[in-house]
């Protein structure tokens, strides 16, 4: 049942390959940096050709998906760099408001900009995949991450407050955030609480993201994620993808190949 | 150009810049407090008490009034952009689904032949779940229209005619580009940074996440309200109902208390219909910077240069509670220098 589920996802992610080997986030459009990068890992192809990237986060999932795919070194290695060179604002406009440690540095959405949790998660994951666990940056990308859990017990985009008010925490950041961690002396009890929030979220407003990053998440800390398959391949359209959308596809069967012994790409 | 006997808005808006310029540079020369130059507008006001009411007619009534807007309606592609920005039971933070589906069919009743429902969410990127949890998939699909994530759409750089920001170009989504007519749908709220959110701010949603993040944060880097004024003036939204059924007082966008003003607002210039469902809101709108900012390139925010259709303000004005910060929405405005205010 589950090998027909990934068969037709697979198809479905071939089909919606651009010319050049590059995938768009919608079938027939422009290709992008994110469903490139997710459907060349669950197809397993080359990524001989990635349209970008520009951003850091872009950056941070391109080295992630070299790595997984034995890319380049030399390419991974400028990219490393990069990342490990990239500088932020240190403090947010509102830093008061916020009530956030203003010191440490992450990586923002776009250069010369606040951190947020998203691409702060996805550098520190595709350093240490690059081997560059102990590194300094990585090490202050991790606080800064243990420094905006917010009250229930995952992540917001980025703050976990906003003029004195506690936000509430969101799933797929709270899923990459909480991988992000991995490995980190005296996160377990962090890393509980995130995948408790996450349990307990799927139920309740699960999504196709939502619930393969949670798949993802649980894989990566040897929690049983079988509970969640149902609900992600209910999701599945007629055309074998999810929403027809490549980056959400490619997430999808990233997650439940890892059901069925596949190996986790966010896994350290 | 396009095959038609129009320019496409693609063509349109890669070449609207000098225009633009032009209205600027003459506009800033009568100064901020010639309130006779700004153009006249009409924005109309009807009572709604309840989101089961016969909403599409209402709407329909308004768009009546406007047959430039129903010209462009029927010329192409609709894109309504409702205010989609994080889903919270029991808050009223995003369009209500039902006004999206009664102007489907407002829409569709006056000739619109496509349709299509598109938004980028700027907080949360799980589309998907704000869609199911706010209920506006079933509203979307039981109108048979389309829904466009704009945060992932293919995007194109427009020069920033104004430019505000400094930015010199936005990447915007082929689908708003492409659009005969962009319709902007937002909830009647107060703001925690920029005061009022209403149709000018909701065009935030429009600018892709792909590109810019989630959120925009850029955009916040290079001012609100600059952002704004450079947004509105890329995408040139057509038309604005703002679902004024239930607004948000206090801390919106997001953590504010439900206010039931029971109303829709709608009209072709969006400042005007800003500045209107602000003082809807019981606030004045001229304090509001990008509304002011907004003068000099052809908005109206004087009330003696809008003439209202339908109930009168008094009629349906509210009195909404603003964090301290913005104390001053609640101050009358009193001009006493001609000059224009920081």
């Amino acid at each position: 049942m589950l090998s027909e589920t990934l068969r037709r996802a697979r198809t479905f992610l071939a089909s919606a390959r651009n010319a050049d080997a590059s995938w768009p986030y919608v079938p027939g459009k422009p290709s992008g940096v994110e469903p490139t990068c997710y459907a060349a890992m669950a197809l397993q192809q080359p990524l001989t050709k990635a349209p970008g990237p520009h951003l850091q986060w872009e950056h941070a999932l391109t080295l992630l998906t070299l790595q997984r795919l034995n890319g380049s070194p030399q390419v991974c290695g400028s990219l490393t760099q990069t990342l490990l060179n990239t500088e932020v604002q240190h403090a947010a406009p509102n830093n008061a408001i916020s009530e956030l440690d203003s010191n440490l540095r992450g990586w923002s959405w776009v250069d010369g900009t606040f951190s947020w949790v998203e691409p702060t998660s996805y550098a520190v994951l595709a350093l240490k995949a690059a081997g560059q666990a102990g590194h300094p940056r990585v090490r202050e990308g991790e606080r800064l991450l243990l420094d905006r859990v917010c009250f229930d017990g995952g992540w917001n985009y980025g703050n976990r407050k906003v003029r004195g008010e506690q936000l509430e925490s969101m799933m797929p950041t709270t899923a990459l955030a909480a991988m992000a961690l991995q490995q980190v002396p005296g996160a377990a009890n962090t890393i509980d609480r995130a995948l408790g929030l996450l349990g307990r979220e799927a139920e309740t407003h699960p999504s196709a993201l939502s619930l393969a990053l949670t798949i993802l998440c649980f894989g990566v800390f040897n929690q049983p994620a079988a509970k969640f398959v149902g609900a992600l391949t209910q999701r599945q359209q007629a055309d074998g993808s999810w929403r027809g959308q490549v980056h959400l596809t490619a997430l999808s069967v990233l997650a439940l190949q890892t059901v069925e012994g596949g190996a986790n790409v966010f896994r350290i | 150009m396009s095959s038609g006997s129009e320019p496409s808005r693609r063509e349109f808006l890669t070449t609207a810049g000098i225009a633009v310029v032009g209205l600027s540079g003459a506009a800033a020369g009568h100064g901020w407090y010639s309130q006779h130059k700004q153009p006249r507008a009409r924005v109309a006001v009807y009572k709604a008490s309840s989101y089961r009411g016969p909403l599409a007619r209402i709407i329909r009534d308004g768009l009546l009034n406007y047959p430039d807007v129903l010209r462009r309606a029927r010329s192409g592609t609709v894109v309504l952009k409702p205010n989609i920005v994080e889903y919270h039971a029991g808050r009223a933070v995003n369009t209500n689904p039902a006004v999206v589906a009664a102007a489907i069919a407002a829409f569709r009743s006056v000739g619109a032949r496509h349709i299509v429902v598109a938004e980028g969410p700027g907080h949360c990127r799980d589309t998907e779940l704000l869609l199911e949890a706010s209920d506006m998939d079933h509203a979307i699909a039981s109108e048979s229209a389309d829904f466009v994530d704009l945060n992932l759409d293919a995007a194109q750089s427009v020069r920033l005619a104004a430019n505000h920001t400094r930015l010199g170009e936005l990447s915007l989504p082929e689908t708003i580009l492409g659009a005969s007519l962009v319709v902007s749908i937002p909830k009647l709220k107060t703001h925690h940074w920029a005061g009022v959110t209403l149709s000018l701010k909701n065009m935030f949603g429009t600018i892709p996440g792909a590109r810019y993040g989630w959120p925009k944060n850029v955009l916040h880097w290079h001012g609100i309200e600059n952002s704004i004024v450079d947004i509105n003036l890329a995408v040139q939204p057509g038309f604005a109902i703002i679902d004024g059924i239930e607004g948000m007082e206090g801390d919106g966008p997001i953590r504010g208390n439900t206010v039931r003003a029971g109303v829709l607002i709608m009209g072709d210039n969006l400042t005007a219909v800003d500045a209107t469902a602000t003082r809807v809101m019981g606030l004045s709108p001229e304090h509001v910077p990008y509304l002011r900012m907004m003068l000099d390139h052809g908005g109206t925010v004087s009330k003696t240069r809008i003439d209202h259709l339908g109930e009168p303000i008094r009629a349906v004005r509210q009195n909404f509670r603003v964090l301290d910060d913005f104390a001053v929405l609640k101050a009358p405005w009193k001009p006493r220098l001609n000059i224009r205010p920081e």
